[in-house]
């Protein structure tokens, strides 16, 4: 050998090398894109199974004799309020760690004044002696800037020249002659609730009309629960629990065993949480029944023994809510199910819990600590997800699907029930139609059909295949819809008459086909057929409405309508067409595969047997062929599931949890294209998105799989049986 | 089957289950030709010229007799009332109105000859009878002379134009230079500009006033009339008396806009331009990424691949993943490529125009690669396909001549696999083209301002928002529904949309029969 030739070798097996290393990084890149799909939408959807975890984020020591009035999200440089003795107010920033005063109001000390917190704002409520109350929100008052070296040179100033909020008069003998007080706030209503020794007086005004005001007026034992929004007053008795509408009297009363020591009201007071000397909470919600709006309990959870609730706070925008107790223990309870999800145990004197963002703050008496929360999205469970729920104004525990404002202290309703159920309904409606048709096809075109026509069916009804959905749906949505409301009942008819036109065909056809022409005879059967659906359709269309109507005395449609929701366009019937339409094609290709592909050397066996062309393909093609159809129709089930654009267009998109034909529906992968584009990232709507495509991707890859393992078998059975 | 014994014979009953099944094969039959013939007949009769009446009927919203010229289609009411759904002209309504006239309610109804569809440029058209031209310095021109006057307008329109290309806008630059560099108000290099700006932009308001003396004078049916500026007339045809010629070539040129054209209108007049680009854009950027990729993996698998489990369970699962939901694949794309990968290299390369996201958002790029994925197992199936009927006597003749297994690979087995690997990239080009549900979440939207190409560096935006045809569609089907004639738009677009696809496959087919034919004999 020369060098040159060497050389050329050289680079001859070099360049080999490199082929062979680029074909397998590319067969790698293939193996790696499926591992990050795969592990990208389980990732996305994991935080959904992670616990709601809390880590200790800052501790504050507060100012000697100081109380914490509200702390708001100190952290994120909002002021935190303190009362120091009877006449300052002090307002602290977080810098560096720690909390420097930002200024301090003096204010009459004969005033009384408190801090509630109403949807994420504190306002100070403060009423002077003659019993003149003021609500000022914590936020509109002047700081002089963050820049604390300013703070220094500012010193005291008063409450007195800030602007009010709202201002109205209280009595002002009761008030002087006062022995408790208590105020509370709503969206609309502030109460500010007197107690004198002899009788308890709440005094309801209306945040935004100052000029509307309301008295109720109680016995001195009662405990007093007012429950703004709701515009009722709970009254605790050491028997019976009562609620006393504003306007309307007593909504109603239950009688209880164990007295309730504790109570609260959750924001929007559509909710409360009531517990009695055992520890056993009880979550009372507003329930619609006939109309009115009721409290009604819900789930109850069982504290340990001797412990017993000390505060609840809860997260904006999600149905997180966190429990502490007198054991120090802070639990994290899904707020609509009940369910407690984990438990942190705090350290001592810890009284208040506020939660702001993702940071859980609490108040001892020397102390200011904040958790940050993580996994908040943890607090969906299992059971919120799929069992039916209470929500707050429904009437009866029900799956809802509807998502929320991202804040606002709604309950967020992500039950997949209903739309695991629409995409249920609508694919196996859709099976149900394309099953007959398709496979009904197939043995025709597979079995009974000549060479020559077969090779013009099979590729007719598989362009049906190449027709995007979108184009399917298009029509189902202009077309078909408005149709379906004319002529449901027609084709009810057709379906019906059918058969017997069938009969009376297979009665004649032998001696009909006689008559004709020989080329023309085989296949006379597909002529009779097509022009007689034409016939029938047209009868159908034309007379079957009114015929039927006069049988069975209806109102056609509108009888029908009236039981419905949605209009009859949009129902479930009309997605069972168009989606049974557009699967049709690949189970008719896959079945007819598995049908043709019988060994002629079976069905040449059977007929030398005596056996006729329908008991062969009853005993012989059907037995053979039955994995490849099974397969076909597990793989048309998988692509009805995942169908979206029909769906989309056709169905209303109602996420309604009904069976019921003449609902509309929301599949998964319908409002997958409706609510991501508009779903916060690493919200829990977001991963529970991602868990409904997880559940589509995992379903349908499971259907495809166990259908090509059905195939495979079918391919061995029909060679070595 | 049991029941059927008692009145049926064997053969009769073979001829029973014979006849249901090719019943049931028709369905599907008349369910294909049904889809077909709906979208040719409505997407077709979008193109096709409506005839110009002039109609007499009374009007029950107001309450008294209208005559107006009208094109119209009858429709049968679900109670059996036909109704005359009807678009008009007249002085109150110039630019269309439609109108629900009952049968009953028709007084006279004549054809109107003279009278023609004006095609405006933004998408509107008018009923009305031409009747005279009229000009600055010349009152009455006669309408045969409507070529060579619209002509003038252009023109005239083609002038203004170029001052403003060459002039205006080089002003404009340079004032917001000066603005920029804080120049005084009145500093001499500003005052000149000043002086250019307004100089152009008289001869711009002379030129404007010019054109706007050509016009066009209509007469509606009650004898009202109407001026039409010259230059806002995009084209008009006689309807009533046109000829099957003419009626052909106004199809044609119809035909010609909605190609060309962009949606006028609310997506109810004009064209599809931008979703047919934006499609094709798509597609080919879709086709340059998962071509090499499919075809790459494939060749591995067939050739270079251990025959093991695990080969054996990326195969499977390759062919699985075909069957995924395409939503699913969107879902993929938004938060993987869009939200992760695209987030990713906002932070690397696009950090100073935070927190505004360039590469973070749903775009044209992002799309094809979602897409990609889609599709990947329809090309590495037909490759596998392909490069399985490669027979193997080739293979090892290659071998035996002493060919490297690259040099096998790259010379024999390639080109003779190349048909099969044709037929996957085209059936994966249909499957894109066809695809709506994962482009709604990477990047289609039913109206993009720009085009993702353009003039400006760099010339093709991959970041960009892009219009799709199926997106149209999807739109169109929930916000045309009340609009007959906007319907009809949308179908033409279904009607592209199904040709595309089906060029596509019919290429397909041809292409697999053709290398069967050629290595299986």
């Amino acid at each position: 050998m020369n060098s040159q030739s060497e050389k050329k070798n050289q680079q001859r097996n070099r360049r080999d090398k490199a082929v062979r290393y680029t074909v397998t990084g590319f067969g790698a890149l293939v193996l790696v894109t499926l591992v990050v799909l795969i592990t990208h939408l389980i990732s996305q959807a994991l935080p959904l199974a992670l616990v709601p975890a809390i880590e200790p984020e800052a501790q504050m020591a507060l100012p000697p004799g100081h109380k914490v009035l509200a702390t708001d999200d100190a952290l994120e440089s909002q002021p935190v309020i303190m009362q120091n003795g009877e006449c300052q107010l002090g307002f602290y920033q977080v810098a560096g760690g720690e909390l420097k005063e930002v200024t301090q109001y003096t204010r009459p000390c004969s005033h009384a004044m408190s801090v509630m917190e109403s949807a994420g704002q504190n306002i100070i409520t403060d009423i002077s002696w003659r019993g003149q109350a003021r609500l000022i929100p914590s936020r509109s008052i002047p700081l002089p800037g963050v820049n604390f070296e300013a703070v220094q040179t500012v010193g005291s100033r008063t409450l007195e020249n800030d602007q009010a909020m709202v201002s109205f008069s209280l009595p002002m003998n009761m008030w002087q002659a006062k022995t408790k007080w208590q105020s509370w706030l709503s969206e609309n209503w502030a109460v500010v609730g007197i107690s004198d020794g002899d009788k308890k007086l709440l005094r309801w005004v209306n945040r935004h009309q100052p000029t509307e005001r309301i008295d109720q007026v109680f016995d001195a034992e009662d405990e007093l629960v007012p429950l703004g929004d709701a515009m009722q007053t709970l009254v605790i008795r050491s028997d019976r629990l009562v609620f006393q509408s504003l306007r309307n009297g007593e909504t109603g009363s239950q009688i209880i065993s164990s007295p309730v020591t504790w109570w609260y009201a959750l924001p929007k007071q559509r909710s409360l949480m009531l517990a009695d000397a055992n520890g056993l909470l009880t979550r009372w919600t507003l329930r619609n029944q006939q109309g009115q709006l009721i409290y009604m309990p819900t789930y109850q959870i069982q504290l340990n023994d001797g412990e017993r609730p000390v505060d609840i706070a809860v997260h904006a925008s999600t149905n997180a809510m966190v429990l502490l107790t007198s054991n120090h223990r802070l639990l994290f309870i899904n707020r609509v199910s009940g369910d407690v999800v984990s438990d942190y145990s705090l350290p001592d004197g810890v009284s208040d819990i506020s939660w702001y963002g993702d940071r859980i703050y609490a108040t001892s008496d020397k102390q200011l600590l904040v958790w940050q929360v993580n996994h908040i999205s943890g607090i969906t469970t299992w059971n919120s997800l799929f069992s039916p729920q209470v929500y707050e104004g429904y009437p009866d525990a029900s799956t809802v699907w509807q998502t929320t404002s991202a804040s606002d202290f709604q309950e967020a309703k992500y039950s997949l029930v209903p739309l695991l159920i629409g995409s249920v309904k609508a694919s196996v409606l859709a099976l149900l139609i394309a099953l007959p048709m398709s496979i009904g096809a197939a043995i025709y075109t597979g079995y009974f059909a000549r060479n020559r026509l077969r090779h013009f069916l099979k590729p007719a009804i598989e362009m049906l295949e190449a027709i995007p959905s979108v184009l399917i749906g298009f029509i189902a949505a202009i077309w078909l819809a408005p149709l379906a409301e004319q002529f449901l009942f027609s084709f009810a008819f057709f379906l019906v008459t059918v058969p017997v036109i069938l009969f009376v065909v297979a009665l004649f056809q032998r001696r009909l086909s006689r008559r004709l022409p020989r080329v023309w005879r085989h296949g006379s059967e597909l002529l009779f057929t097509f022009v007689g659906i034409l016939v029938l359709g047209y009868i159908s269309m034309t007379w079957a409405p009114s015929l039927l109507y006069a049988l069975f005395d209806t109102q056609g449609l509108a009888g029908l309508a009236s039981e419905s929701e949605s209009p009859i366009g949009k129902t479930t019937i009309v997605v069972a067409i168009a989606l049974g339409i557009a699967i049709s094609p690949s189970i008719y290709s896959l079945a007819e595969d598995a049908i043709s592909g019988v060994p002629d050397s079976l069905k040449h066996a059977s007929f030398a047997l005596g056996a006729t062309r329908l008991q062969t393909l009853a005993h012989v093609v059907l037995h053979v062929a039955m994995p490849g159809i099974l397969a076909s129709v597990m793989l048309g089930f998988g692509r009805a599931f995942g169908e979206t654009m029909i769906v989309l267009m056709v169905t209303g998109n109602t996420p309604v949890s009904s069976w019921s034909l003449l609902e509309g529906l929301r599949a998964l992968t319908a409002n997958l294209a409706i609510e991501l584009p508009e779903a916060d990232v690493s919200s829990a709507h977001y991963q529970i998105l991602f868990l409904t495509a997880c559940i589509l991707f995992g379903f349908t890859f499971v259907v495809n799989t166990l259908a090509e393992l059905l195939r495979q078998r079918l391919r061995r059975n029909a060679y070595h049986d | 089957m049991i029941s059927l014994d008692r009145f049926l014979s064997a053969s009769q009953r073979q001829s029973f289950v014979i006849s249901f099944t090719a019943f049931l094969a028709s369905l599907l039959l008349i369910a294909l030709l049904s889809i077909l013939l709906l979208i040719l007949v409505r997407g077709g009769a979008y193109f096709w010229p409506t005839p110009v009446y002039e109609l007499t009927f009374y009007d029950q919203a107001q309450g008294a007799r209208k005559t107006v010229f009208a094109q119209q289609r009858q429709r049968t009411e679900s109670s059996g009332e036909r109704v005359w759904q009807v678009d008009y002209s007249d002085e109150n309504a110039p630019f269309g109105a439609k109108t629900l006239v009952e049968e009953s309610d028709v007084i006279a109804q004549s054809l109107a000859v003279d009278s023609a569809q004006i095609n405006l440029t933004d998408g509107r058209f008018i009923l009305a009878v031409p009747e005279f031209l009229s000009s600055a310095d010349a009152t009455s021109i006669p309408v045969s002379q409507y070529e060579s006057t619209q002509a003038e307008v252009q023109e005239i329109t083609v002038k203004i134009e170029e001052i403003r290309e060459t002039w205006l806008s080089v002003i404009h630059e340079k004032l917001a230079e000066l603005d920029i560099r804080k120049v005084d108000a009145d500093a001499p290099a500003r005052l000149r500009l000043n002086e250019a700006f307004e100089k152009w932009q008289t001869e711009i308001i002379r030129l404007e006033t010019l054109r706007s003396a050509f016009q066009m004078n209509v007469a509606f049916a009650s004898g009202a009339r109407l001026q039409l500026p010259l230059s806002e007339i995009d084209s008009f045809y006689y309807v009533s008396r046109q000829s099957l010629w003419d009626k052909w070539s106004m199809a044609l040129s119809s035909i010609g806009t909605f190609l060309t054209d962009s949606p006028k209108q609310a997506n109810t007049s004009g064209g599809v331009f931008p979703a047919l680009f934006g499609t094709v854009l798509m597609v080919f950027l879709m086709t340059i990424i998962v071509t090499p990729f499919g075809v790459l993996a494939a060749v591995y698998l067939s050739e270079y691949a251990p025959t093991n489990g695990l080969t054996a369970a990326i195969r499977v699962s390759v062919s699985n993943m075909a069957g995924v939901p395409s939503i699913v694949y969107g879902v993929f794309g938004l938060g993987f490529f869009v939200y992760t990968l695209g987030g990713s290299l906002d932070d690397l390369f696009f950090a100073d125009r935070l927190p505004s996201p360039t590469m973070g958002t749903p775009g044209v790029f992002w799309a094809a690669l979602t897409m990609a994925i889609l599709t990947l197992p329809v090309v590495i199936v037909a490759t596998e396909e392909g490069l399985r009927r490669v027979p193997e006597g080739l293979k090892a003749g290659s071998y035996a001549l002493g060919a490297t297994k690259a040099e096998t690979v790259l010379y024999t087995i390639l080109p003779i696999a190349s048909p099969g690997i044709m037929t996957g990239v085209i059936l994966a080009i249909a499957r894109a083209a066809g695809e709506v549900a994962p482009l709604m979440l990477v990047g289609a939207v039913k109206f993009a301002p720009n085009l993702p190409i353009d003039g400006e560096f760099p010339y093709l935006h991959l970041d960009r928002q892009f219009m799709h045809l199926g997106v149209l569609i999807y739109d169109g089907a929930f916000h045309s529904q009340t609009d007959a004639k906007g319907s009809s738009m949308m179908f033409a677009a279904c009607l592209l949309l199904l040709v595309v696809v089906f060029v596509l496959n019919i290429l397909a087919v041809i292409l697999r029969t053709r290398l069967r034919k050629r290595y299986l004999l």
